[in-house]
């Protein structure tokens, strides 16, 4: 089977995920067997030259949001040139963490370019910025999603193996073989490229992997991570700490809350989930220990920032209100 | 006039080009960051406590900065085991990030995804012993799955919280943390030892680069005293003018920060001396952080290892101060090896047990700050709140704005002595890229 062909490229992030890469190039030993890296601006220094010279590339890994104009243009011409685009981590999948700058009243300098001072001066325009930022999956039309803030490592390889259309075992897969829906992993394990649209994590909620106990559905109050919580592995959210796993798509095994941290949801809204901050006021609200309106209000009431933390990963791609305004 | 952008550039944080020209001469050259991150956007409006992850998009020691400064807020001081795990991480990370700079520093001359199998074949042309990238990401992979075990992910921890850290180590990690410490400290001698042997040794491909040299005041952090309580800031100029001096708090006084409308990322100064521009051969005022910074400080290290080291840099250079690119790289390898002897000591488990992990905090402040030495250099942060805990007002000095200043003028240096020693648009390229990579 010829070499596949690989552009890795990465707008406004923080370079986490193609370090993720790296890793797995390291630890698996052979990507180069199976494909040749042809543009990686960040790791082989690739000029954008070399990226118009290029004819055609197999798969284009994309990993930032796009926040400028000159990022908005890099994605129409991967795409244009790839034949899967794969949206890597959570800022390409769902606009990730810049996409809260979106909620922001004021915006980075420097707003304008002044004018060289001298005419003999190079030219420095710097690119504009974008009206607001976007996930690559508003821009372009992208095949496969790899989530998380980064991605975990096996899902990282899982989506290299599947998307290269390399066959290998569940067994070689492992741990990331037991968290895709078993149709995904079926087609890897056969060495058939899975369905467009495929996102390389779970279908249910990340309660589903979590290991902390559930016990009670009582929701009496609000703590804030700040304060006094049980070290014990009783369910974040059922302590009263906001935790959005009951929203978030499956796949970390429960990385944050194993360490005691509460989720906030970089992989995405779960399959079935159509808005995660719905769904998170929806599973909160509807286990409320309180039965009088008044207490329900003060109960509501110590909730603080709920856009900002229901749709920390996500905001420009999968708060429904939003999308709904922005088509009119 | 003649123009060459040289964009992008490897290895940087933040997108960046460097824009070149020549009108006679003098070439002239401008190091632009291309995108903004706003982190300033992302942070306000969020509860204060969520800031040790979000900032840690900047870099992983950001999250440790700013439960730091969550301390401070909250007024609250993290139990012992609690300081040491935080501590543990930040070693790791130190290593980390430096290793990562020299597996780039060999991707100069090794293609990262060449065949291993064909490696020993190319070896002639590469000063690089070919071994040695891989010895780097093997030792890399070791200290990511330890900063991994103290901070529950290695490239954005999660577990430094207001007042300590959230959670204990299972008991199988004691073992496995010691076992990679134990791991590290020979791959990062064996590493000093072959960079300094194929690199940085006089008539080596480095050795040029000690050639480029930018003489800036360097800001630093110094630790507790015997005369002292707390940790100050120390601005140490380039000539015989005493250091400059002032607390922690006083960091937002003494440095701000410009904007040129030509780049996203601003640039940091002495306020004191003002925004001097940077196109004047010393200019007062503008000062760069990191491990050179560090090691400029002229203090002999702890690690028998990392001061044999050191000492060599001194026999090979001559004494500290340094401002060069070689002299960048060395102070990068001397860190190593002294992050790695901290995480042998860290990594014990008598050291991250104990009653408690976590000081509750049973009040909130209006004002929460800190400063770290990160391995990139000194950043900072400071938050304002409401009653509510809500974040009003935030500032962050990380690394990137601080030698932003002093990276531009490393891109100034390296397009002069490119002209004198007439490099094509290539050798140009790759001499900026390593130029800009230590600091």
């Amino acid at each position: 089977m010829p070499k596949k062909n690989i552009a890795v490229y990465t707008a406004t992030g923080c370079r986490t995920c193609e370090l993720a890469l790296l890793d797995i190039h390291y630890q698996v030993q052979r990507l180069h067997r199976v494909a040749d890296i042809v543009y990686w601006p960040y790791l082989l220094g690739s000029q954008h030259a070399e990226l118009a010279r290029l004819e055609a590339i197999d798969i284009c890994f994309y990993a930032g949001a796009v926040r400028t104009h000159s990022e908005r243009q890099m994605a129409e011409l991967l795409r244009a040139k790839s034949r899967f685009m794969v949206a890597l981590g959570s800022c390409a999948g769902f606009g990730g963490l810049p996409g809260l700058v979106n909620l922001a009243t004021r915006t980075g300098p420097p707003a304008a370019v002044e004018p060289p001072a001298d005419a003999s001066d190079p030219p420095l325009e710097l690119a504009a910025l974008e009206p607001q930022v976007a996930g690559l999956t508003q821009v372009v039309a992208v095949d496969y999603v790899v989530p998380g803030c980064p991605p975990t490592q096996n899902l990282v390889w899982s989506a290299l193996q599947g998307v290269l259309c390399e066959a290998g075992s569940q067994a070689h897969l492992s741990y990331a073989a037991s968290r895709l829906p078993q149709k995904v992993a079926q087609a890897m394990a056969s060495g058939v490229r899975p369905p467009l649209g495929t996102v390389f994590a779970g279908e249910k909620a990340v309660c589903a992997s979590c290991s902390r106990v559930k016990e009670q559905k009582r929701f009496e109050s609000v703590k804030r991570p700040y304060q006094a919580y049980e070290s014990t592995g009783r369910c974040l959210l059922e302590q009263g700490l906001v935790c959005s796993g009951i929203a978030t798509r499956e796949g970390c095994g429960g990385l944050c809350t194993g360490v005691g941290i509460p989720c906030r949801g970089c992989f995405g809204k779960a399959e079935a989930v159509y808005d995660p901050g719905a769904k998170m006021v929806a599973a909160i609200s509807s286990t409320f220990d309180a039965d009088k309106p008044q207490k329900i209000d003060a109960v509501a009431d110590q909730f603080l920032d709920m856009v900002g933390t229901f749709y920390r990963y996500t905001l420009p791609t999968q708060c429904a209100l939003l999308n709904i305004q922005e088509k009119g | 006039m003649q123009t060459v952008i040289i964009d992008p550039l490897r290895w940087q944080a933040a997108p960046s080009r460097v824009v070149l020209s020549t009108n006679g001469s003098k070439p002239q050259a401008r190091f632009q960051v291309t995108a903004p991150r706003n982190v300033e956007a992302m942070a306000l409006g969020r509860p204060v406590e969520e800031l040790p992850r979000i900032l840690s998009i900047l870099s992983p020691s950001h999250h440790i900065v700013a439960a730091q400064a969550l301390d401070h807020l909250f007024g609250v001081e993290p139990p012992p085991p609690a300081a040491t795990m935080r501590r543990a991480l930040l070693e790791t990370l130190f290593f980390i990030e430096h290793m990562q700079k020299i597996y780039f520093l060999l991707t100069a001359w090794e293609h990262p995804f060449r065949d291993l199998r064909q490696a020993g074949r190319g070896a002639a042309a590469s000063p690089v012993p070919s071994a040695l990238p891989d010895e780097i990401m093997h030792a890399l992979s070791l200290a990511q799955e330890g900063a991994a075990i103290l901070g529950g992910r290695s490239a954005h921890p999660l577990t430094a919280i207001a007042g300590g850290v959230s959670r204990y180590l299972k008991e199988d990690a004691y073992p496995r943390l010691a076992a990679i410490a134990d791991q590290c400290r020979p791959a990062a001698r064996r590493v000093t030892a072959a960079i300094r042997e194929s690199l940085l040794s006089a008539g080596r491909p480095l050795a040029a680069f000690r050639e480029i040299a930018v003489p800036l005041a360097h800001l630093s952090l110094a630790p507790p005293s015997e005369s002292r309580k707390d940790e100050i800031a120390i601005v140490r100029n380039t000539g015989d003018e005493p250091p400059v001096q002032f607390a922690i708090e006083e960091i937002p006084t003494k440095i701000s920060v410009h904007q040129e409308p030509w780049s996203y990322q601003p640039f940091a100064y002495l306020q004191a001396d003002g925004w001097p521009g940077l196109s004047s051969e010393r200019p007062k005022g503008l000062f760069f952080v990191g491990p050179l910074a560090r090691l400029n400080d002229g203090q002999s290290l702890s690690a028998a290892a990392a001061e044999e080291e050191r000492l060599r840099l001194i026999e090979e250079m001559g004494p500290f101060p340094h401002y060069s690119v070689a002299a960048a790289f060395w102070a990068l390898l001397i860190e190593a090896l002294e992050a790695v002897e901290r995480m042998v000591a860290l990594y014990q488990k008598e050291q991250l047990i104990g009653p408690s992990i976590r000081t509750v905090p049973a009040q909130m402040g209006a004002l929460g700050m800190a400063a770290l030495e990160s391995p990139a250099g000194l950043i900072f942060h400071e938050y304002r709140v409401n009653s509510h805990g809500i974040v009003e007002e935030l500032r962050v000095l990380d690394t990137t704005t601080a030698n932003n200043a002093l990276r531009c003028l490393v891109a100034q240096r390296i397009a002069e002595s490119g002209v004198e020693l007439r490099h094509n648009r290539q050798e140009t390229k790759t001499r900026m890229e390593i130029g800009l990579l230590p600091f």
